[in-house]
């Protein structure tokens, strides 16, 4: 588990001026879960998500992760491969010259033997769809595909814990499709633990429970359900609503009564018919 | 007509046995003041097809005229062509390159040989035009702000050239949704207040339907579909099988229709889409 | 306009060639250089470009593309030559105005145009059937006896790794930028050098700011996944030094002492 409490991060901007990109946030992760956070750019939801793996140490309170404090200097590398991340560029966290040395790099710095790294990183690019590119340079590969390796490479040094910090956010619709569908699986088959950050709301929709951060706080959490069901809420904040929702929201209040936590368009035709 | 292109056809690297057909036999009008909206898969040859406007790619075969002159194969555009038709590209932040933010969007138009008062009023305007206040912007550096102001920016840039035709790549790209609402609006507002003529080129059709006033889908380098939006959503079955999905507002309409009930299918705004079901389930009366 | 360097690029294959160390052909080139620098008769040429076809062959690459990439050294090899042609002493054979070819000349010149192009040939043999990631984990192994004496040999050949890899992604967004500042009015291709150096700033400024801003997010990813230099580090793929492998490094090695001081 990941227990966060009451994390406060200040940092210093170039003018010297004191920012506080974190106001005493409390959360927990549980085991197996699949979170998402949603939130604004400047929101303070990369902020939070690189304390999770010691990237970052809070100016005030406490991050554990399964019982380890993040403060502690020795704790660094056993945080480190507990709790994979992945970035939002796929261009800027390939560093080898062919996906499979990329894939290897992470287990490289843990120490693993040579024919215990080949398996992994076989099987690595397997889980995430991308067995038979081994020998290819990142350079040709499309966004969606760098971003399956980079999540390869990550899933190779065996974490529990799986931070995605936007990873969607530069891709064309077919490499979000394809990043999400490999991080739910990995959730479903293999019992990682997902942190995914993103803006879009759909990909939010299918989370166990989402966060929603604003100004370096938290302002809502829940299921799916219930956080896209507040309309109004999202609204005030200038988030994406699901469709449906916002479409059951106005139907109701012109006195139709759907399901006011709808999210799908087969759910509205259900409720309509 | 502002715009006309005929069959448009490039090669990347021809002769060589890289060779591949990029865009073949692209044609079609643009009427000044209309805003179209291109939307494709990535390769499907959006981005070639639009480096085409702007003389950045030569065809390899067609002809087009834009604004009177006439361009053909393999002849050097000029400048005028440049001026005429301002590009924002995928990420145009990456764009920016000095000191301040009044020095880097007077590029385009000290490059383009406006007068130097001209230059300031064109600068004050464009900053203007994309909301970002030129008092308080002009000697800021561009690389001091927010990554939604920079993407403002490096358009403004753009637009100081009065450009007649804005050809804008995938402007939102990257932005969260208040990033992207903003810019979008100030699009709308753009060709409202100034006539410019607007192409954009997006992954988003939900985004290509509340703005544009027509839709070219393009599928492995051809123009497969030319239409007003609400047309354009009929052929959803074509437009699955090319991986492009439909709003889906339009999706719950088809579904309703199939299910027996007497709905307009072409809409795709979630308040037009509310005024039909309250009409079939006459729970307008309550209201 | 950057499409066309072969120097640096890796074409995969199976042959005997490939399969060598990375070591063996590190030194062979090492060992290569200082010997063609040592050759003095015509025949010691011809037996270089035997050594060099039988290397080119048993690699199985592509005379046509090797040969592209001696390209970008043409104007080296021009003024190289010239340079030699004009201004060695001794017997003239023609005239034009103060200059003056010499039979010595001629000699001299084609001499050195042969070593620049069999160096420039061989290094490009190093690149073309060596992976660069075998490349740079080779010069690693090289430089680690220097380590000791505070050569940084796993950071040099880990830069040099990420250089590799960030080359084609450098080229793209240059490509860009430069298309970007076109759209914008910038004019690349007129006015004198001093003009044309000054309209590469829109393109240089914008290429630093990103090379700066990928660092800083690489280095973040790379201690993500644990990353702490050298210590502790295991590879997935490791150098095997075979038999052949020293057989083949003794054999150049000797074959350049004997080019060198015999031939």
């Amino acid at each position: 588990m990941i227990k966060i409490d009451n994390v406060i991060h200040t940092y210093k901007k170039h003018s010297d001026e004191e920012v506080q990109a974190l106001c005493g946030i409390s959360l927990d992760i549980q085991e197996g879960e699949f979170l998402v956070i949603i939130g604004h750019n400047g929101s303070g939801k990369s902020t939070l998500a690189k304390h999770l793996n010691t990237l970052l140490i809070p100016s005030e309170g406490q991050v554990l992760i399964d019982g380890l404090d993040s403060t502690d200097p020795d704790m660094v590398w056993n945080i480190r491969s507990r709790v994979g991340m992945v970035f939002q560029n796929p261009d800027n966290q390939l560093i080898a010259t062919t996906v499979e040395d990329d894939v290897a790099f992470g287990c490289e710095n843990l120490g693993i033997e040579s024919g215990e790294i080949r398996a992994r990183v076989d099987d690595a690019l397997a889980t995430v769809g991308m067995a038979g590119f081994g020998n290819k340079e990142p350079h040709y590969l499309s966004g969606g595909q760098k971003q399956r390796v980079a999540i390869a490479g990550v899933i190779a040094m065996r974490p529990k814990y799986l931070v995605l910090d936007e990873p969607t956010a530069m891709l064309d619709p077919r490499g979000r499709q394809e990043v999400m569908e490999t991080i739910h699986r990995l959730n479903k088959e293999e019992g990682l633990t997902i942190v995914h950050i993103t803006h879009y709301m759909e990909e939010a929709s299918q989370a166990d429970r989402v966060v929603v951060m604003e100004d370096g706080k938290i302002v809502a959490q829940g299921c799916p359900r219930e956080i896209f069901s507040q309309v109004k809420l999202l609204k005030s904040l200038r988030m994406d609503v699901p469709p449906m929702t916002e479409l059951a929201s106005i139907l109701n209040e012109a006195g139709l009564e759907v399901d006011k936590t709808l999210l799908t368009v087969e759910e509205m035709v259900d409720a309509l018919c | 007509m502002l715009i006309e292109l005929k069959d448009i056809c490039y090669t990347y690297k021809p002769g060589t046995p890289y060779e591949t057909s990029a865009i073949q036999d692209i044609s079609f009008n643009v009427e000044e003041g209309e805003f179209i909206g291109i939307i494709g898969h990535t390769g499907c040859g959006k981005s070639t097809l639009v480096q085409h406007l702007n003389g950045l790619l030569i065809p390899s075969k067609g002809e087009m005229q834009l604004d009177g002159i006439r361009y053909f194969t393999q002849q050097k555009p000029n400048k005028d062509l440049r001026k005429k038709v301002g590009m924002v590209f995928q990420y145009p932040e990456d764009q920016l390159f000095e000191e301040t933010i009044f020095d880097d969007v007077a590029f385009a138009p000290k490059n383009f040989n406006l007068g130097d008062g001209l230059v300031e009023e064109q600068v004050r305007n464009a900053l203007e035009d994309v909301g970002l206040s030129y008092e308080k912007y002009k000697d800021r550096s561009p690389f001091s702000i927010s990554g939604g102001q920079m993407r403002k920016v490096a358009i403004a840039g753009v637009l100081a050239a009065q450009p007649k035709i804005l050809v804008l790549d995938e402007p939102t790209a990257g932005l969260d949704p208040k990033g992207r609402e903003e810019i979008l609006s100030r699009i709308d507002l753009l060709r409202e207040k100034r006539n410019i003529t607007i192409i954009l080129v997006s992954h988003s059709m939900d985004d290509i339907a509340a703005h544009a006033d027509r839709v070219l889908v393009m599928n492995q380098g051809k123009i497969v579909i030319d239409d007003v939006p609400r047309k354009v959503f009929k052929e959803y079955k074509q437009l699955y099988d090319m991986g492009l999905d439909i709003p889906s507002v339009t999706k719950l309409m088809l579904k309703l229709k199939n299910k027996g009930f007497d709905v307009d299918t072409e809409i795709f705004t979630i308040e037009e889409a509310a005024q039909e079901i309250l009409k079939i389930k006459g729970g307008a009366s309550h209201v | 306009m950057f499409r066309d360097i072969t120097i640096g690029q890796y074409l995969p294959g199976e042959s005997f060639i490939h399969r060598l160390d990375p070591r063996t052909k590190i030194l062979s080139v090492l060992f290569f250089m200082v010997g063609i620098f040592g050759l003095k008769h015509l025949y010691s040429y011809l037996f270089v470009l035997a050594l060099t076809l039988t290397v080119i062959l048993v690699a199985r690459i592509p005379l046509g593309y090797l040969l592209k990439g001696l390209k970008p050294i043409f104007i080296i090899l021009i003024f190289t030559v010239g340079l030699h042609l004009f201004l060695t002493p001794g017997q003239i054979l023609v005239e034009i105005g103060p200059l003056s070819i010499t039979l010595e000349g001629i000699m001299k010149a084609s001499f050195m145009a042969l070593r620049l192009i069999f160096l420039v040939l061989f290094a490009s043999l190093l690149t073309l059937t060596t992976a660069p990631m075998s490349l740079t984990d080779g010069l690693e192994k090289l430089l680690a006896p220097f380590a000791k004496v505070g050569l940084p040999a796993h950071e040099l050949a880990m830069m040099m790794s990420i250089a590799l890899r960030f080359i084609p992604t450098l080229i793209d967004e240059t490509d860009k930028i430069m298309k970007a500042q076109k759209a914008r009015g910038a004019d690349f291709e007129s006015g004198n050098i001093w003009q044309r150096a000054k309209s590469m700033i829109p393109i240089l400024v914008p290429l630093f700011v990103s090379a700066f801003r990928r660092a800083d997010e690489l280095a973040m990813a790379m201690e993500a996944r644990c990353y702490r230099g050298s210590e502790g580090r295991t590879r997935m793929k490791q150098l095997v030094y075979r038999k052949t492998d020293l057989i083949v490094t003794l054999g150049m090695g000797s074959a350049m002492v004997a080019a060198f001081f015999f031939l």
